[in-house]
């Protein structure tokens, strides 16, 4: 049992990171309907932002980790200002495709300007273990969780209580109602986007905590694709919590079912997908995706 | 369907630009790979040219270590042209392509070489390019370099050579020496894998069993992580269940860094690990921070401030001063030392059938008559012969201290010997 | 489609043909003989590049009817091109038949995969389905690198197709194979799309539920695509496999997936000559840039840690260009001009 918990706890850990990474992925498929190829480069982006200020820069880390928050928005909002407007009103798939524009270019800028090495973040945690219930637990992860929670509860609040959250969701719900409404559509497909990639560069951080700051972070975006299926692509709570069951699930079938056979060697990294698939036959819209009624 | 908010005159005249840019570089750049770059170079001296193929990862996940074994190439050619005026005064021109991790880039990127550069020699990255370019290099008559890899070593008329041997050889010659010198327990020594979902990882395991049979060790199992890792605690509940006294692990620089990373926080000391040389990278050490510490590596080369200086030593300390390091980095010594033995072997065979007909197969047939080369005494005395490809059988442990440094714990010691039936591609498949 | 000035469809026969004028006709054979011809003049490694643009046009085209025509998008193309290789390697390789026998095997093999992974498209829609289909391209990855018989990691020899005595070997022999079977499988998708099956893909991809209520089998259409899509990659799979003489998993990426759709996506979809326009621009703009890169890395060799990177940057800089100035793929610039060109100099 203690082994279990000593597995799953860094497990969700990651998992809190992976429901990050699909929250950014959420809020923009919520809000404009792109599926948002490039959100694992802005993690890395969002990882890097933080080690240029609190690194290169020498400013204190956690003003840094809220700087690089407000950066990351900019970033954001500059990326659909610059890429994604002229595409309104394009197909929809051909939008997709530019994402995987901005995927060249977001990888390619930090492989210029970084460089291929190993970057660590200054120690701002406390290295000695917690005791959780009898275990020890590296500071890190419940940093992890706490730092998700965080995030994931300022976007709630965002979108239950100011009037540009209330306004997304109502182009989420139908575009063309709210624009008639006199709804800004276009500065909140950019507030998305912002949004999106604050959240994102807070995973970003987190990650090159757990990690290591590298050019290579950006394949977590493919991590969280189960994720965002599990919880739901529409559902903002749904990818915390397919987050967190992907990445719990994934630690318990390494150690468990890894071992079973020579077959199953590196299982951990398709298991997410076989749930992804089994959640997908059960519940064709995520756990807790929109089903749309569709009419002829 | 007109489209508000962009000046699409701008946009057409910036893409316009930017197309006839491109297009003229392209057009340019198939003109400037034959020009000598450097105008002052005496070009007279030389003889002639022979174009050497690097297939390298600039981008991609190997490009670290993409970076420093072209850097490695790279000094040595430019020392053989500089210092020694060419191979046998024929002066070697590399031309180098990043693949960025793709084994079609790789294929497309070596007939490139044949057909666009007419290569001589090509040297290759990624353990997945030797098994899909040996065929290839065998019919075209083409010699090839890369990492170790069974399918290359071993297969029939190989066209493939490595100075050093196998991943797998290096650390279980280091296991050995641990064993009988510095493991403190009684009855047989029990050892674990922990490495990389991927062809490395596996075949290392299936050696590890067979030699800890044979040696009467306890091979208690392996531990395998997915080629993406963002962390291995599972991993490391997996080892620790299987209660080793010394870890073998095999991964990329990232495997490696989550790895100790993880295994520290677990809390697990006492318990040995010989890893990769790609930790070594002063970076990823830095980032391993302290669960490097006393963690063993290999580095099959002398080494620059620990051995005795010659002429090689001298060298490089000159070049990694250039590039700001204390210590040149494995995989540059792997470049480096590649480098120095195929120019060897490219020499023995100008001497023999002169620079009209220098050919891949002249060049083949001379480097498997290279014996006692030793790289300007930077690695034990290469001997390579049409059956054995690996240029010496010895590795060289090293200890990782604080600080990101580390050093020499052996000199060279041998490494166990393969069976005939391990001499063979066909056992390193499957697991 | 725009016929010269004084062309009438005066018969069904007349109306229904693909090829309508005498001046088509002549195009049309002088390309083919020009296809045909071609390894005769080019440079050698131009033959090896085209051999890839081939190679990727029919996976693109079975991409195009599964996603283009029949509206299932799918981000998994290249794991049934694994599956073709696979078979075929298998089939050649441990069993020891012929590539004669092991191309057709490799496409139906592909086929009934497809038809497992397809069935989630049964309840599946838009993204949905296409992050489903991520998973095919992860798990049958996963499953060809870890079985005995693929080889595992390792990979599998596959031995050269052989006819009588030829080998063939080379890229230029080789050639011939990929050309003929592009050729074959462009006159099957062309036509595909136009009779009863085409058409009841179309309705499925514009709306399923009016097309059920028609009377369109969605079970039997959505599979059908599924399967014909794959069939097409699975041919693909089993010339990439006695092309280079080697199968491992890292060669089917999911990157490759990833731009097979965008092929598709840039050339337009659920047009024919869309695969075609897309895969040879940016497999065209990938080896220019190559080029490039690698010429400038040997006059400068000291900026090539900047060169390489900026290589992708300016190819995503032009690939969003391109989608930004022309977001309805190149086949509408093709048809435009078309239009354009009968009409011309009168364009009212």
């Amino acid at each position: 049992m203690m082994e279990f918990l000593s597995v799953l706890i860094p497990g969700l850990a990651v998992g809190a990171i992976y429901g990050l990474v699909a929250l950014g992925f959420v809020l923009i498929f919520k809000c404009s309907g792109v599926l948002n190829i490039a959100q694992g480069q802005l993690v890395l982006v969002g990882s890097f932002i933080c080690y240029t200020l609190s690194i290169q820069l020498g400013i204190p880390f956690y003003l840094a980790l809220v700087l690089t928050l407000g950066m990351s928005y900019l970033f954001g909002v500059l990326i659909e200002v610059v890429l994604l407007r002229p595409m309104v009103g394009q197909p929809v798939l051909s939008v997709v495709m530019i994402t995987i524009a901005i995927f060249f270019i977001l990888s390619s800028l930090v492989m210029i300007f970084y460089g291929a090495t190993y970057y660590n973040y200054p120690t701002y945690l406390p290295t000695e273990k917690v005791q959780v219930a009898g275990i020890a637990i590296a500071t890190k992860y419940l940093w992890c969780f706490i730092l998700a929670a965080v995030l994931f509860v300022g976007v709630f609040l965002f979108f239950r209580f100011t009037n540009q959250g209330i306004a997304m969701r109502s182009i989420a719900d139908d575009e063309m109602a709210a624009e008639s409404l006199g709804v800004n559509v276009r500065r909140l497909h950019g507030v998305a986007w912002g949004l999106s990639f604050a959240v994102s560069a807070g995973a970003g951080v987190l990650l090159g905590t757990v990690m290591t700051v590298y050019y290579g972070l950006g394949f977590i975006g493919l991590k969280a694709i189960p994720a965002v299926i599990v919880g739901g692509l529409e559902s903002l709570g749904g990818a915390m919590v397919g987050g967190l069951i992907i990445g719990g699930l994934e630690a318990v079938a390494g150690v468990y079912l890894a071992p079973l056979s020579q077959f199953l060697g590196g299982i951990k990294d398709v298991f997410p997908y076989v749930i992804l698939m089994l959640v997908l036959l059960v519940k064709p819209y995520g756990l807790f995706g929109e089903r749309r009624i569709e009419r002829i | 369907m007109r489209r508000k908010g962009i000046g699409k005159e701008w946009l057409v005249s910036i893409l316009a630009m930017m197309l006839v840019a491109s297009v003229a570089l392209v057009g340019c750049a198939p003109s400037e790979v034959p020009t000598p770059a450097p105008p002052e170079a005496p070009t007279p001296e030389f003889k002639g040219e022979i174009v050497w193929g690097l297939i390298t990862d600039f981008t991609g996940p190997l490009a670290p270590s993409g970076k420093d074994l072209t850097a490695g190439d790279r000094d040595a050619i430019k020392y053989i042209n500089e210092e020694l005026g060419g191979v046998a005064g024929v002066k070697i021109e590399p031309v180098v392509i990043d693949c960025a991790y793709d084994v079609s880039r790789e294929v497309a990127a070596f007939a490139k070489l044949l057909d666009v550069h007419k290569a001589m020699y090509v040297g290759l990255i990624s353990s997945s390019s030797v098994p899909a370019l040996i065929g290839k290099a065998t019919e075209k008559q083409i010699v090839l370099t890369g990492s170790p890899e069974p399918a290359g070593l071993f297969a029939p008329n190989s066209y493939f050579y490595t100075p050093f041997p196998m991943w797998a050889d290096m650390q279980l010659g280091g296991l050995d020496w641990w064993v009988e010198n510095e493991w403190k327990g009684s009855g047989s020594p029990r050892v674990g894998i922990a490495s990389i979902d991927a062809q490395p990882g596996w075949s290392h395991a299936k050696r590890t069993r067979d030699h800890c049979e044979r040696k009467g060790y306890t091979y208690v199992g392996e531990a395998m992580h997915p080629v993406a890792v963002v962390e291995q605690s599972a991993e490391v509940a997996t080892m620790k269940r299987l209660k080793p006294d010394i870890i073998l692990a095999v991964s990329h620089d990232t495997g490696h860094l989550t790895w100790l990373r993880e295994w520290e926080a677990s809390g697990t000391p006492g318990v040995a690990q010989i890893h990769h040389w790609c930790l070594l990278p002063e970076s990823t050490l830095k980032s391993a921070g302290t669960s490097a510490e006393g963690v063993f590596s290999y580095y099959p080369f002398r080494m620059v401030g620990f051995d005795q200086d010659n002429t090689g030593l001298r060298l490089l300390k000159e070049y990694a001063r250039e590039r700001g390091w204390d210590l040149p980095t494995p995989l540059y010594m792997m470049g480096f030392t590649r480098t120095l033995m195929i120019a060897e072997g490219m020499r023995m065979a100008l001497e023999k059938v002169g620079f009209e007909n220098l050919d891949g197969a002249a060049i083949n047939d001379a480097l498997s008559q290279l014996k006692g080369y030793n790289c300007l005494g930077l690695t034990p005395d290469i001997n390579l012969s049409p059956t054995e490809h690996r240029g010496y059988e010895y590795t060289r442990l090293v200890r990782i201290l604080p600080g990101a440094k580390y050093e020499p714990v052996t000199d060279f010691i041998p490494v166990p010997p393969l069976t005939p039936e391990e001499k063979t591609g066909e056992y390193y498949k499957g697991k | 489609m725009q016929l010269p000035c004084g062309t009438f469809s005066t018969t069904y026969e007349f109306d229904k043909a693909i090829i309508k004028t005498r001046a088509h006709w002549i195009v049309l054979a002088l390309a083919i003989t020009l296809a045909f011809a071609f390894p005769t003049f080019s440079h050698p490694y131009l033959i090896h590049v085209v051999n890839f643009v081939f190679i990727s046009i029919i996976a693109a085209l079975g991409l195009n009817i599964l996603s283009g025509c029949a509206g299932q998008i799918s981000i998994g193309h290249s794991a049934f091109m694994a599956v073709g290789g696979y078979t075929s390697a298998v089939i050649t390789y441990t069993l020891g038949a012929s590539f004669w026998l092991a191309l057709p095997c490799a496409i139906v093999a592909a086929g009934l995969v497809g038809l497992i992974f397809g069935l989630p498209s049964l309840r599946l829609k838009g993204f949905y389905l296409l992050l489903s289909t991520l998973a095919a391209q992860f798990i049958i990855v996963y499953i060809v690198a870890h079985l005995d018989i693929t080889g595992g990691l390792a990979g599998i020899d596959v031995p050269y197709a052989q006819l009588g005595n030829i080998v063939f070997n080379t890229d230029k022999s080789f050639y011939y194979i990929i050309l003929v079977v592009l050729i074959l499988a462009t006159f099957c998708a062309r036509n595909l799309v136009r009779s009863k099956v085409g058409r009841a893909f179309i309705a499925v991809r514009d709306n399923d539920l009016v097309a059920e209520v028609m009377g369109v089998s969605l079970f039997r259409y959505k599979l059908l695509a599924f399967f014909i899509g794959c069939c097409y990659a699975g041919a693909a799979g089993s010339l990439w496999a006695h092309w280079h003489g080697y199968v491992c998993p890292e060669q089917f990426s999911l990157m490759m997936s990833v731009w097979l759709l965008g092929y598709i996506i840039i050339g337009g979809m659920g047009t024919t000559v869309g695969p075609f326009l897309g895969t040879i621009l940016v497999l065209g703009l990938t080896e220019g840039l190559s080029t490039l890169v690698t010429g400038l890395g040997t006059t400068y060799p000291h900026l090539l840690d900047i060169i390489a990177p900026l290589k992708d940057l300016i190819f995503g800089i032009m690939l969003a260009l391109f989608l930004i100035l022309e977001p309805r793929g190149l086949a509408h610039r093709w048809y435009m001009m078309k239009s354009w060109y009968s009409l011309f100099p009168f364009s009212y």
